[in-house]
């Protein structure tokens, strides 16, 4: 790691005050342009909305409080909607999936989407929109997706990252 | 007497205790709206946000996996009513540029001139990819570590390490 990549890693904790610039770093700032570019420009930063009134958390609180109270007692919260939802959606995917194998010819051996659909199309009128948003999606991801779940962006190394940003922004 | 963590007063919280949550928005409110006027909110709107992200968060502590912190879990909640709002507000209102704000020389404390830096600074956030704003605010603004970065916006460490050094770089380079 480079001077320059160890300063720039520290810039966000010397600035609260945690194990301040040694003398070394101190000189090498003065001298480097570009690690004192980003330590004025992690400073603005840092600063952003310093100048925006104070809170007055115990109003903020009480809101919360009385929102909190006067919540319908039934209503789930929302990270509890998602599996049920999905669930339903899963659900209408496996009986549309199943629908167009039977009923096609080869008894289940032919495609999704190339067999005859229509006898299931009536059942998909019956779906709210979230629920065939989630039908096409488990459709569209059966069909599409190959038979080893490939990569998402999330397991790329830094570096493979690093190229891919690199090549999208030219 | 130590300070409970924010672990402890979920917990008190979660057992009837009302203060715990008073403790809680005093402690993330003023950081989270900050967070929130560099991440592309209306001024008039941050209030309101950042009420409706506790309000959401203790709403739904029970379903809170508690992979991360509460302060990671908060963030969360708030990033994503920000995008939301961002969607029906179609962006900032930027405020244009009045003749007090411009540098002239005769500001020896130099705030206008810090004034000016901070709406260019705000300006070319606004331009950045979401994740990229994102990681840079919550590293150089909130001080917060790659791990609990990536628990935040549901990236990878290494992934939040490389948006971060590109939002610097470009920054460095618009705003400088």
């Amino acid at each position: 790691m480079t001077t320059c990549e160890r300063l720039s890693d520290r810039m966000p904790q010397v600035l609260r005050g945690e194990p301040a610039w040694t003398a070394d770093e101190v000189a090498h700032l003065a001298g480097c342009a570009d690690c004192a570019a980003e330590w004025r420009l992690i400073g603005a930063a840092a600063e952003l909305g310093a100048r925006l009134p104070t809170f007055d958390s115990a109003r903020i609180a009480n809101g919360v409080h009385q929102r909190l109270a006067s919540a319908p007692p039934d209503v789930v919260p929302i990270v509890r909607r998602r599996p049920f939802r999905w669930a339903v959606g899963l659900a209408a995917a496996a009986a549309v999936v199943l629908a167009v194998r039977m009923a096609s010819p080869g008894g289940g051996s032919r495609p999704i989407g190339t067999g005859p659909t229509i006898g299931v199309l009536s059942e998909l009128d019956e779906l709210t929109g979230q629920e065939l948003v989630s039908v096409l999606e488990v459709l569209d991801s059966d069909r599409l997706a190959p038979s080893v779940e490939g990569p998402g962006l999330g397991d790329l190394t830094p570096d493979e990252l690093e190229h891919l940003l690199r090549s999208w922004e030219g | 007497m130590t300070a409970q963590t924010d672990d402890e007063l979920v917990a008190s919280f979660s057992a009837g205790a009302e203060f715990a949550a008073d403790e809680l928005v005093r402690r993330h409110a003023t950081s989270l709206g900050r967070f929130l006027y560099a991440n592309g909110a209306q001024e008039s709107d941050i209030e309101d946000l950042v009420q409706e992200a506790f309000f959401k968060a203790f709403r739904a502590l029970d379903g809170w996996r508690r992979e991360a912190s509460f302060k990671s879990w908060l963030y969360q909640i708030a990033a994503n009513l920000n995008r939301d709002q961002f969607r029906r507000r179609k962006g900032r209102e930027m405020v244009p540029l009045d003749d007090h704000d411009v540098p002239d020389g005769s500001d020896p404390e130099g705030e206008s001139g810090a004034n000016d830096l901070e709406r260019r600074l705000l300006a070319e956030l606004d331009r950045l990819p979401r994740l990229q704003r994102e990681v840079f605010l919550l590293r150089a603004q909130q001080g917060m570590e790659y791990d609990l970065i990536s628990a935040t916006l549901g990236t990878t460490p290494g992934a939040a390490r490389v948006h971060y050094h590109h939002a610097v770089k470009r920054l460095k380079e618009k705003v400088q």
